[in-house]
């Protein structure tokens, strides 16, 4: 019996240290890019290329898609970010997915929108769409009112009502810098379209002073379970992000901030509606379609464009979150599982995708696995003590000390929390991470990981408490 | 071995925190540095903002005491500089700016230039043509010779453009790297009319990208003298420059000859048909009617939308003057 116990902890510590041997490598790895990177742009003056860029000589005109529902505590901060961005030629297209709130009544008063005969021009299958209104004030906002079908299909009836050749999807939750999308534009106008999406950087705007759609006030929530993340949206798209767009590895960019060339989207069939994780089924479409056809698109990254999202502010509702997000991400890998390994769609099948299985999909059981290991081993004591110290100090380097380099990062390159004291509290919840917001999420996306094995398909939705420290309903 | 292990891990954690509070700390430093030259900034600003209004407007003479003296109050110099050329076109002040520049900036912007750090380098770039730094241009030269980023050899021959047309061409033709649209637009819309020319003779030694520049530009300076030029562009094999000519053709505002364009009413790409919309508008109801109702059951939702549009304005004119009473 010992010798069967000794067997097995022998073979799951081995499996957990090569496991987090080769995330630490990897993690390292993109760190550096992402250091080399940030550092060539350290202290560039972007005020010349933004100038040339606003000339709508120069620029690609841009539909901005909105799908809302049941949004009515943000949509109206969100609505006037997206009004009072830096761009010359735009369209915004908010549309309402059958909200069960007053979302609908409230844009419709604030924005005097009047019904028009506007016929779509794509064919994208959707829900069907029982009206279409114009504001009186901004002749180019639109709101498309349609029956529930979920964001995609919100995004699909948005994209059918679109004007212009390249479209932005932004979350109704969520609010532009002003200059944010003449940033994220740029690789696509400095490539002569090559590159056929672009994300932009996400950042939490939780505890931020929100005034008519601007974020006016930078200060880090008091809420640890908000700060913590902060440093993981940090972790996430300045290392992650940065390393792997350099390669054209990208896999996910997010939904709350991405635009896409519509012509592609289109032939891809566009968003699907029966998946969770809308976005990055869509990356991965779309990276598939670039290879199949032989064409020469990439999708990019950039990370200066800053969008403003509301993270949730609870357990229940982050746990929401994570869980349908591991499993979004799963369906993703599962529905394209056919490019893992496979040489026709070069680096985002040899790399991406085993990357993704491997520490993305496949890592939360691995380090739960770890954890359960190292409290396994310190009651069976001999070797096995010695190896869970190993584990532990291995999780404290892949956890905590990445996490505390990303802060740092961000705070030489972008300078997002100027003030010393914030960026110490976030050095300290970093420290803390390892032994409770590390576990939780962990156990949260196995449940995501089980959920899709289940085939489940209900998931909850946050609850919104809105920007501006009124609420904007008010 | 796991003892071993351990050892090693502990000791990559140990440098990896050294590492990490060294970073802090020098973070830590260099805000507290940046604080205090921001603050020369600001007082070089608040000091001096008045005299330059004072000296640029005539008002006051040049003083000695507002040559900035370090890199943070010409980043304060540079500040005052920008906000005047986005905001003013007087030629006294540009000229001026151009002078100061050239006296006292020459040293700052070479040393940028020859930085290791890509974005100095390019800073260096910028403000060497917003402030036609003349005396840098030799430098200039010297680095085209280089390995070079695109977006520096961009500003390189951007500079040689503004300050050395007479080099251009050949620069730009014989250019190592593939610039995007965007950028040959940026050129283009800065040509001098000889260079125009110079280029579309030229016309089938650029890339299509720079084609396709030239054709939007030619439509956007409106430069009348280029219609058979956009003629000879409308039987290229390439759609977009077909597609492009007739939106250069539409901005020069011309009453068209529908007989060499009727083709493009039946063309199997929707945009020319868009386009052809367009030019028919500029031509008198008994001619453009036909075509427009016909325009109006296009399978081009665009097309048909324009088309209508067009209709719709043509009756509420007709309309109008049915109205108005006859003297």
């Amino acid at each position: 019996m010992n010798r069967w116990i000794e067997g097995i902890m022998y073979f799951f510590g081995w499996t957990i240290f090569c496991y987090m041997a080769i995330v630490i490598l990897v993690y390292s790895v993109m760190l550096v890019f992402a250091q080399i990177e940030l550092r060539r742009q350290y202290k560039l003056d972007k005020r010349d290329l933004e100038e040339s860029t606003i000339d709508a000589v120069y620029s690609k005109p841009v539909s901005i898609i909105v799908p809302v529902y049941n949004e009515q505590a943000g949509v109206i901060d969100s609505i006037y970010s997206l009004l009072s961005l830096k761009y010359p030629q735009t369209e915004l297209l908010v549309v309402n997915d059958g909200s069960k709130d007053g979302t609908l009544q409230l844009v419709m008063e604030h924005f005097r929108m009047v019904c028009v005969d506007k016929p779509r021009a794509g064919k994208l299958e959707t829900k069907r769409v029982t009206g279409v209104y114009q504001s009186a004030i901004h002749s180019h906002l639109w709101l498309i009112d349609k029956e529930n079908g979920g964001k995609a299909d919100a995004l699909n009836a948005g994209i059918n009502y679109s004007r212009y050749p390249y479209f932005c999807s932004i979350d109704g939750d969520s609010i532009l810098e002003e200059n944010s999308l003449l940033r994220v534009m740029k690789p696509i106008i400095l490539s002569n379209g090559a590159v056929a999406a672009a994300g932009g950087n996400v950042r939490i705007v939780n505890g931020f002073h929100v005034q008519n759609g601007a974020v006016h006030q930078t200060m880090l929530s008091n809420s640890a379970l908000i700060v913590m993340q902060v440093i993981e949206y940090l972790r996430a798209f300045l290392m992650g992000r940065i390393a792997l767009s350099r390669w054209n590895m990208v896999l996910i960019i997010s939904g709350a901030f991405s635009v896409f060339n519509k012509k592609l989207v289109v032939e891809v069939g566009g968003y699907s509606c029966n998946t969770i994780g809308e976005d990055m089924e869509l990356v991965v479409k779309l990276h598939r379609f670039i290879k199949e056809q032989d064409l020469d698109n990439r999708i990019e990254f950039v990370p200066d464009p800053v969008c403003w999202t509301e993270a949730p502010q609870t357990l229940k509702g982050l746990r929401n979150q994570r869980r349908r997000w591991h499993q979004g991400l799963i369906q993703s890998l599962w529905a394209h599982k056919r490019m893992t390994f496979n040489p026709k769609y070069g680096a985002v099948g040899l790399i991406s995708f085993p990357y993704f299985w491997l520490v993305e999909c496949l890592g939360p059981l691995i380090e739960i696995g770890g954890y359960i290991y190292v409290v396994a081993a310190f009651f069976l004591g001999n070797i096995y003590y010695e190896f869970a110290i190993l584990l532990m100090l291995l999780f404290i380097l892949y956890g905590t000390l990445f996490s505390i380099a990303s802060v740092l990062l961000e705070a030489w390159s972008m300078n997002t929390y100027p003030r010393r004291r914030e960026v110490i509290r976030m050095i300290l919840l970093a420290m803390t991470e390892v032994f409770w917001y590390k576990p939780l999420s962990l156990f949260w996306r196995v449940e995501g990981l089980i959920r899709f094995l289940l085939r489940r398909k209900t998931w909850g939705q946050i609850a919104r408490v809105g920007f501006s420290e009124k609420g904007a309903a008010e | 071995m796991i003892t071993v292990a351990i050892e090693w891990v502990a000791l990559i954690i140990l440098l990896f925190t050294l590492l990490l509070i060294g970073i802090t700390l020098y973070l830590f430093w260099s805000r507290t540095r940046e604080k205090a030259n921001q603050h020369v900034k600001k007082a070089y600003i608040e000091k001096h903002n008045r005299h330059w209004y004072e000296y640029f407007r005539n008002l006051a003479p040049f003083s000695e005491e507002m040559v900035p003296v370090s890199p943070y109050e010409i980043e304060a110099v540079e500040e005052i500089f920008l906000s005047y050329l986005m905001n003013v076109s007087d030629a006294d002040i540009r000229g001026k700016i151009k002078q100061f520049a050239n006296e006292h900036l020459v040293g700052h912007y070479k040393r940028m230039l020859s930085s290791r750090n890509w974005g100095k380098r390019m800073n260096s770039l910028y403000r060497i043509a917003d402030f036609q730094i003349y005396a840098l241009l030799d430098v200039c030269e010297q680095m085209e010779r280089a390995k070079l980023s695109r977006d520096e050899y961009f500003q390189l021959l951007k500079i040689k453009l503004l300050f050395r047309e007479e080099r251009f061409i050949e620069s730009f033709l014989f250019m190592p790297v593939k610039m995007s649209e965007f950028q040959y637009k940026q050129y283009m819309l800065l040509l001098s009319p000889s260079l125009l020319e110079q280029l579309k003779q030229r016309y089938t030694e650029l890339v299509p990208e720079c084609r396709y520049a030239l054709i939007d530009t030619i439509g956007i300076r409106k430069e009348m003298d280029t219609l058979d030029f956009l003629k000879a562009c409308l039987r290229d094999e390439d759609s977009e420059i077909r597609i492009r000519s007739l939106k250069a053709i539409n901005e020069l505002n011309i009453r068209i000859d529908l007989t060499e364009y009727d083709s493009f009413i039946a063309s199997p790409v929707w945009e020319e048909r868009f386009m052809m919309t367009l030019l028919l508008q500029r031509l008198p109801d008994e001619q453009s009617l036909p075509y427009l109702e016909k325009l109006m059951n296009d399978s081009s939702w665009y097309v048909r939308e324009e088309a209508g549009r067009a209709i719709s304005e043509r009756r509420q004119r007709a309309g109008k003057r049915d109205a108005e009473p006859a003297y």
